[in-house]
């Protein structure tokens, strides 16, 4: 069973002699990466929002290693049922890897997981008076899956789609069937300003006592373990253990990984926002 | 900063074809995709604006030319892969401008066991076919001329096993154009100490030296480089072989060599060694990210430029918490000027002192 | 997608019968929040398999009471098959298969979904690290957890989560662990630590008695434990719960999953879920689960120990080598 085939297990092993570079280049004291970025830096990426005009919110990336990302974002009115009684299937997300033939169910819910963290609000704006709501469908298509793991590709488009959705204004009352505003203008975002922000999600390898942001598919194999942080605003609000790395990790590395992602993420979530204002 | 998010912008060409090329019978081409080639003009007259072609083209109608690769016959010639043609006498051929990497006899290439069977290993080296490395064309330990035995087939593992690196050279072609590799010399064989990186196979300049010796800054010794011609790089300290004590034959030394070719264990490297190594494997990437052919020349005056912008301590608009040898994005466009200017500075001196 | 293969039930208009709630669910004996609940663990069940082992937790346990049971059965090394190409380690791969009867309510079907897939993937990257696998070259360990009974939900849709996070899944992933490591440690195979499986969660706390049976009605949930949340912070406490259940009517704000290598002081598996409020510092209370969970994994490690010694001398004495030295009772390890 292969969970993850984007991850850095298809081909061939890296020879014990690169394995051994790699592991002591990148344990030294400062540590000294293949590409010389700082433990904390990412590769560049690309990044632009608001690309596909019949859907609520879009947004496409690439990623430095070569891997690309597509997110429409849907939402359709939908009468509440009795079967399906909870408000956590409002919201499905469907990850395509093109060129695989299996929908990663895996990845979904990765991004699900922390996408539907309890509190944070979304599913209360999705309420359409007594008898309807909206559905949100989030497609994530990934053109090219990355070398190193797709997790954070995926949750950063995810983010800037879902930051730039936008739902018609309802405008009858609660017992009626909905209604909207025509008004493309007076539509309102799924996530405002202010509230609580859809959550992304950052790699970290551990390699000794170091830790390394954004890893290449290299310092993945070379490295311990790698975890992937869910952050939420200024919240940790999910940690998983990812396939790859040799070792078990001791705990006060993961609470260092815990501290660094969130002051990493703040950067990330103040440059994720100024996507598409440039211009 | 440690995230830099860009806007999508349109494919960029870093540098104007340089028009006093020293290589006069040359011309510069710049396609769509912004690479640009260096191609020998030719003396056809028809081609000599754009010798560009796209599959379906007719090429020529001249029953004079023989067909060569990349064309077809239909009622004249026409070219099958999209690329620039060129032409030897009359023979008429078609060169993709981009694809993966095709073996030819003599290239230097870096591969890495993708199989072990048990006569021969499967090389990945970039190509459309595994290439292939056969058990009687390594160097064996215990000396150049030892037959291959049984054993030696038994334990092929100890030589190579999967996923190691190796440097070798394309001895001959099958007949589906898979290659079969020989590693029979001491500058070929096992790759150690350095770091591996992968660039597209049309980066690096087929040329006379693959193997690169660089005098890296800040006391880190020298750094050896090999540019693979199918795009694989490797970068790692300079070994020098060093006498027995005791003084004795060359043979030895030569036996002594060969024990050690296929050790897995590093030698102790500096990290300001490390440090550089990174710097000149970044400097590869950016070359070739910018569209700047890899040869020796280029790559010596690349690193130097990067050097200096350390010194000066450029940085990106309030990148300076970037690492200092890192040469992503704008600081790397501009090694890869400085560099470039360095090449035509030094080639018009060069010129002077001719004339 | 539906499997051709085999009758599927009606599509649509089948709704699984809701019985009253009976009261003996209530009648749980209420454990402290630091409390393990006591776990049966016994090895070699599976004849044919290298190495087996049984999880049942809590017992003892009624008929009625909800109850997590879990098999588990490692085969292997074994050699793996020819077409595979050439691996220098053995390859571990671990299978959690949930029985279309394990959960309440809705029936599962037999076509892996998404939360087996991962729930599966999570189990061998906890396994995969304490295992030598360079001891075995060439060979396939396998790994198959099979889950009998899961109390409460597991996050389905449907499921009242009750403004929460789910520790259902958590749970059964950190007693798969526990007890795949034991079927391993009793299939004999070489192994660096065994690993196991541990759950902390945070809940509020309200003026000393830790809140229960705070479960609403779904639509509310979000908003009303929203203010709920914002409002409690100031005069509730947050209190650390081991080894929680789905059961216990806890509404959980945060929860860890761990597999933890007690003697080498090492994770294998960080699993977390969930925050504290929306405002302040998140990492200490991270930190907070995180060691509760490895608390937990603490003491279930200890009945794995137990668990697997005590096959161990069972077996010795049938064969005639200890005398004497009786086992007690027919080698089920209680922790309390």
């Amino acid at each position: 069973m292969a969970p993850l085939q984007t991850s850095q297990q298809t081909g061939t092993p890296l020879s014990p002699a690169e394995l051994s570079y790699l592991h002591t280049s990148l344990t030294l004291t400062p540590p000294i990466r293949p590409d010389s970025r700082t433990p904390t830096q990412f590769r560049p990426l690309v990044a632009e929002s608001d690309i596909l005009p019949s859907t609520n919110g879009s947004a496409r990336m690439i990623w430095g290693d070569g891997g690309e990302c597509v997110v429409g974002v849907k939402a359709e009115v939908e009468r509440n049922s009795a079967t399906s009684v909870g408000p956590r299937d409002w919201i499905e997300i469907n990850v395509e890897v093109s060129g695989q033939r299996d929908d990663d169910a895996f990845l979904g819910m990765t991004v699900a997981e922390s996408l539907l963290v309890p509190g944070s609000g979304v599913l209360e704006r999705l309420v359409l008076g007594e008898r309807f709501h909206w559905k949100v469908f989030v497609d994530i298509l990934l053109l090219a899956p990355p070398l190193s793991h797709p997790a954070t590709l995926l949750t950063l488009t995810t983010y800037l789609a879902l930051r730039n959705t936008f739902l018609p204004k309802l405008i009858s009352e609660v017992v009626e069937d909905p209604v909207f505003d025509d008004d493309w203008d007076n539509a309102l975002p799924l996530y405002p300003v202010g509230k609580i922000p859809p959550p992304i999600t950052l790699l970290v390898v551990n390699v000794g006592e170091n830790i390394f942001f954004d890893p290449t598919r290299e310092e993945l194999s070379a490295g311990d373990v790698v975890l992937a942080v869910s952050i939420c605003g200024k919240k940790v609000v999910g940690v998983r253990t990812l396939e790859g790395g040799s070792g078990g990790v001791g705990r006060a590395v993961v609470k260092r990984v815990i501290k660094e992602s969130c002051e990493v993420a703040e950067e990330v979530f103040s440059n994720l926002n100024s996507v598409g204002e440039g211009d | 900063m440690p995230i830099s998010i860009l806007p999508p912008q349109p494919a960029q060409y870093l540098l104007p074809p340089d028009p006093d090329s020293d290589r006069e019978n040359e011309k510069v081409v710049l396609d769509e995709d912004g690479d640009f080639v260096r191609m020998i003009s030719t003396p056809r007259k028809r081609s000599k604006a754009i010798p560009i072609v796209t599959p379906g083209e007719i090429v020529t109608s001249d029953p004079q030319w023989m067909r060569g690769h990349g064309t077809c016959l239909m009622r004249g010639r026409d070219s099958a892969v999209d690329g620039d043609d060129s032409d030897v006498n009359k023979l008429l051929s078609v060169k993709p401008l981009r694809a993966r990497y095709t073996p030819e006899i003599g290239d230097l290439v870096v591969g890495r066991i993708a199989e072990v069977q048990s006569k021969r290993w499967k090389v990945d080296i970039n190509s459309t076919l595994m290439a292939h490395l056969l058990l009687s064309s390594i160097n064996l330990p215990g000396g150049i001329l030892r037959k291959r035995t049984s054993t030696d087939e038994l334990q092929i593992r100890s030589f190579f096993s999967e996923g190691d690196l190796l440097v070798a050279e394309v001895q001959s072609l099958f007949q589906d154009g898979a290659a079969s590799l020989h590693t029979r010399s001491l500058k070929y064989g096992k790759l150690r100490n350095g770091y591996f990186l992968k660039v597209k196979a049309g980066g690096i300049v087929r040329g006379k030296s693959h193997i690169v010796t660089l005098e890296a800054a800040n006391g880190a010794g020298e750094v050896d480089v090999i540019l693979g011609v199918n795009g694989y790089v490797w970068v790692s300290k300079k070994v020098t072989l060093q006498a027995p004590p005791g003084g004795e034959s060359i043979t030895r030394l030569e036996e002594e060599a060969s024990e050690a070719i296929y050790s897995n264990v590093n030698e102790d490297i500096a990290p300001v060694t490390r440090r550089e190594i990174a710097r000149v494997g970044n400097c590869v990437r950016a070359m070739v990210r910018w569209n700047v052919r890899v040869d020796e020349e280029v790559l010596n005056a690349v690193y130097l430029s990067a050097l200096e912008l350390e010194e000066m301590g450029f940085t990106e608009e309030g990148g300076s918490s970037n690492g200092p040898e890192c040469l992503e994005g704008e600081v790397g466009r501009r090694a890869v000027e400085a560099g470039m200017e360095r090449v035509r500075e030094a080639n018009s001196k060069a010129r002077g002192m001719v004339e | 997608m539906t499997d051709r293969r085999r009758i599927n039930g009606p599509l649509e208009g089948t709704i699984p019968p809701v019985f009253l709630t009976s009261s003996t669910h209530k009648s749980i004996i209420k454990r402290s929040p630091t409390t393990l609940r006591k776990i049966f663990l016994k090895t070699g069940l599976t004849p044919p398999a290298t190495g087996s082992a049984f999880l049942e937790l809590p017992t003892p346990s009624t008929h009625s009471t909800p109850t997590l049971k879990l098999t588990s059965s490692v085969y292997g090394p074994r050699p793996l098959p020819s077409s595979t190409t050439f691996s220098s380690n053995a390859r571990l791969t671990a299978e959690l298969k949930f029985s279309p009867f394990s959960t309440p309510g809705r029936r599962r079907g037999y076509i892996r979904d998404g939360v087996e897939r991962d729930l599966s993937a999570q189990l061998s990257i906890a396994l995969g690290k304490s295992v030598a696998v360079g001891k075995y070259p060439k060979s396939a360990i396998d790994v198959f957890v099979s889950v009998l009974d899961c109390e409460g939900g597991l996050g389905d849709a449907g499921d009242e989560a009750g403004g929460g996070v789910d520790v259902g899944l958590m749970s059964v992933l950190a007693t798969a662990i526990s007890c795949a490591s034991a079927a391993i440690a009793d299939a004999g195979i070489e192994c660096f630590d065994l690993v196991a499986g541990g759950v902390a969660g945070l809940v509020l706390e309200q003026g000393g008695v830790v809140e229960e049976d705070r479960v609403e009605k779904s639509l509310e949930v979000g908003q009303d434990s929203d203010d709920a949340r914002r409002g409690m912070r100031k005069n509730g406490k947050v209190t650390l719960v081991l080894d929680p259940s789905p059961i216990d009517g806890y509404i959980i704000l945060a929860a860890a999953a761990v597999g933890y290598m007690a003697a080498r002081d090492e994770l294998t598996l960080v699993w977390t879920k969930g925050s504290m409020g929306w405002d302040g510092d998140s990492t200490d209370e991270v930190e907070r689960i995180v060691d509760g969970a490895i608390t937990a994994s603490t003491g279930v490690r200890l009945v794995i120990n137990e668990a697997v010694k005590e096959r161990l001398l069972l077996g010795l004495k049938e064969m005639g080598l200890i005398r004497g030295k009786a086992v007690s009772g027919d080698g089920d390890a209680a922790m309390s």
